[in-house]
């Protein structure tokens, strides 16, 4: 199993009125084929923003400052931070996202069958084309007379878009929306019949109902499936999840997590989940990594993280954790503000185990033990 | 849909009733006598004002004069101009196309440009094409348009000889106003091509450049910056960032995703922008010689002609009602949220 995608030495910077916010310094990781990651850290870590850099979509005024995303394809690792030609070939079709909120990840003014279908157009047209012309030439072969002339034509059609070769006139009238709507009806029937098997998959119930609708005559749990169906419509090799159950109440969480795992199985692609729900990391996860202050602390498998965290903060976070019959421990403290961020290690005014050091030098994610990463002066050696 | 549809005309009725009542409450002040004079077309008939208050029954208890007053205004009696010596419905029927040209020329014109450079301004946030866009839209805002139009006329019509004020020249409007000529709208625009002059057509064009211009600039900036505000709002929903994310193209992201979420609060302003250009654009039409209602209606109010100005207020009325129907309209055909309240 080797690596799909390495985020190296990643920097992101918001440039508002009360200063540079130092959203991300460094942070690295890996994610290997077929695992699920988990992300997990407090609200302001830079766990959304992690997962919004990998696709470059920080919105103004965030900027990406230093570091390479390289995405695996084939043998060779591409920088798309560098290359917006492929960075547009790969987002929905090979890493897509679904985001935290699936009431506002969705158009309002756009049906369902609208918005998974854009997808399908963006980035699976050439295979709708083909099995629209094969169907033609199935029909071609029973037809007759004057239908045989019209199924001839729309050959004519559908041939020419496959190849990009359609005359300008042509070109022109299929402008026309209404002529649009009439020359590529067949297409259109195409897309929408996956549209609705996609919609089944994710176990939408009636789905060609559903497709009609529109988002908010949807429930939250039926909203997210739509999300993960626009996300999966491409068959992602890495799909992005940013806190996708933590708007959603406890029982539809737990549906929306079932869904996860088993398109996990069927599809074979790789997850990032971010969340700040440990139980979700124990239940979803192959490995995890925790993020504090824009920084990454430790990354492990996820066993081994639960049995023997290193980092104070995972410490602290685990012990966080309610247990009933417990007396709950906070950490002290707040999350700073990264405006102005500590010094050295981002964590050392909360860290009860803090060192002269601590506030001088930033740790380096160092392997510890075999898989196990851990940036803290605690373990030097 | 249809529902809604059903649901918003039925809403006329009690608006419409509702305005009726208004203007009619407005007519009480006069006293019988004052009202009978409304229909006098010749003063030397003021010695039959007896007969005229039997006949519009203006000494009956109310309610028989609201139904009197409401059956006549539905058959189209409101009274007679003075100022211009016809019935006043006869005088909207004169006056209003040419009003109607002009707002048909300067809204879509207005509108179009208007959400084209609130959308590149919104884009390019905070950049010099944000800045000189919102500069430009402000700077037309804020000029009188009586400035504007004099301006515009003293160097296309006193400079460069184009472009003359009016509605037509002399030798044309005698073609016009000829019986060889059929007026189907007039408008001379419409009715130039309706009957194949074209001529004609290019010369009522040529009048109508510099006040569509005068509009255009004065209003513009109104829709700029509604679209331009809604734009900013649409551009950082997380819509918009998934809409990205799928892999779209910058441009359908925006004119499709963002755009469209943007378009309700100019639909608004744009309704009421077009009820408020036909119920009078006095100063443009004043300075440009053309004779439009806001012309008709401005002279009336200074002539105390009282039915004009009446009859002008429930036309403007009637209108502000059928603008605000077909925004409701329009705002369910874009934001299916409002189809299914």
């Amino acid at each position: 199993m080797g690596e799909i995608l390495k985020v190296e030495d990643l920097k992101v910077r918001f440039y508002t009125y009360e200063g540079i916010v130092k959203a991300l310094e460094g942070v690295n990781l890996d994610v290997l084929e077929g695992e699920t990651l988990g992300i997990v850290g407090e609200t302001g870590s830079g766990k959304t923003v992690t997962s919004l850099s990998i696709l470059v979509l920080i919105p103004p005024p965030g900027r990406i400052e230093e570091g390479k995303i390289l995405f695996r394809r084939g043998k060779e690792f591409l920088d798309f931070l560098r290359n917006t030609q492929v960075m547009y070939q790969i987002r929905g079709k090979e890493i897509s996202m679904v985001f935290q909120e699936p009431n506002a990840a969705l158009n309002p003014v756009y049906t369902v069958g609208d918005q998974v279908s854009e997808v399908l157009v963006l980035h699976r047209r050439k295979e709708f084309l083909k099995k629209t012309v094969e169907e033609i030439e199935e029909e071609l072969e029973r037809g007759t007379g004057f239908k045989k002339f019209l199924l001839r034509i729309e050959k004519k059609i559908y041939s020419g878009m496959l190849k990009e070769q359609l005359p300008l006139a042509l070109r022109f009238l299929l402008k026309v929306p209404i002529l649009n709507r009439l020359g590529k009806s067949r297409f259109n029937k195409e897309v929408r019949n996956e549209v609705v098997n996609i919609l089944r998959e994710m176990g939408i119930g009636d789905p060609e109902r559903v497709v009609d609708m529109y988002p908010h005559e949807l429930s939250g749990g039926m909203q997210q499936r739509v999300v993960i169906a626009m996300a999966l419509a491409c068959n992602p090799k890495l799909l992005i999840a940013d806190e996708p159950t933590t708007s959603l109440d406890v029982t539809v969480q737990a549906q929306i997590l079932d869904l996860i795992r088993e398109l996990k199985e069927k599809f074979k692609s790789s997850i990032i989940y971010v969340t700040h729900d440990m139980g979700v990391i124990a239940e979803l996860c192959d490995r995890v990594a925790v993020m504090y202050a824009g920084t990454i602390c430790e990354v492990a498998n996820v066993l081994e993280l639960f049995k023997n965290p290193l980092h104070p903060y995972t410490k602290a976070l685990l012990e966080s954790i309610p247990k009933p019959g417990k007396e709950l421990k906070a950490i002290r403290g707040t999350v700073p503000n990264l405006v102005d961020p500590p010094s050295g290690c981002r964590f050392h005014p909360r860290c009860d185990y803090n060192m002269p050091i601590c506030s001088k030098e930033k740790p380096e994610l160092r392997e510890i033990k075999k898989g196990h990463y851990v940036a803290c002066h605690l373990y030097k050696r | 849909m249809r529902a809604y549809i059903a649901r918003r005309l039925l809403l006329l009725v009690p608006t419409l009733i509702g305005l009726s009542i208004l203007i009619f409450a407005v007519l009480q002040v006069f006293s019988p006598v004052e009202r009978a004079a409304l229909y006098i077309r010749d003063p030397k008939a003021a010695k039959n004002i007896g007969a005229i208050i039997r006949k519009y029954h203006l000494d009956a208890p109310l309610y028989v004069q609201y139904f009197t007053w409401l059956s006549e205004v539905l058959h189209g009696n409101l009274g007679w101009s003075k100022s211009v010596n016809m019935p006043v419905s006869e005088a909207i029927k004169t006056f209003l196309p040419a009003t109607v040209e002009l707002v048909a020329f300067s809204i879509p014109l207005t509108v179009i440009v208007g959400i084209y450079l609130g959308v590149i301004s919104a884009t390019h946030k905070d950049k010099a094409l944000d800045h000189a866009t919102r500069a430009l839209a402000i700077a037309g805002w804020s000029l009188p348009s009586f400035w504007l139009g004099l301006v515009l006329i003293s160097i296309f019509y006193g400079g460069l000889k184009i472009f003359p004020p009016g509605r037509l020249s002399t030798e044309h409007s005698i073609v016009v106003n000829s019986p060889g000529f059929i007026r189907y709208t007039g408008m001379n625009t419409i009715d130039a091509l309706l009957n194949g002059n074209l001529e004609i057509f290019l010369d009522a064009l040529q009048h109508l450049i510099l006040p569509t211009i005068t509009l255009t600039t004065i209003n513009i900036a109104l829709i700029v910056r509604i679209m331009r505000s809604g734009m900013l709002e649409s551009l950082s929903k997380n819509y918009v960032l998934a809409a990205r994310a799928k892999g779209l193209p910058e441009k359908v992201v925006i004119n499709k995703h963002a755009r469209r979420n943007a378009l309700i609060p100019v639909i608004t302003v744009s309704g009421l922008l077009t009820a408020g250009m036909l119920s009078g654009v006095v100063i443009t039409e004043t300075v440009f010689n053309y004779h439009g209602i806001g012309y008709w209606a401005a002279n009336a109010a200074t002539q105390l002609d009282i039915p004009a100005v009446l009859g002008f207020a429930i036309f403007t009325g009637l209108l502000f009602i059928f603008a605000n129907l077909i925004v409701d309209l329009l705002y369910a055909y874009i934001d299916p949220r409002i189809r299914l309240e």
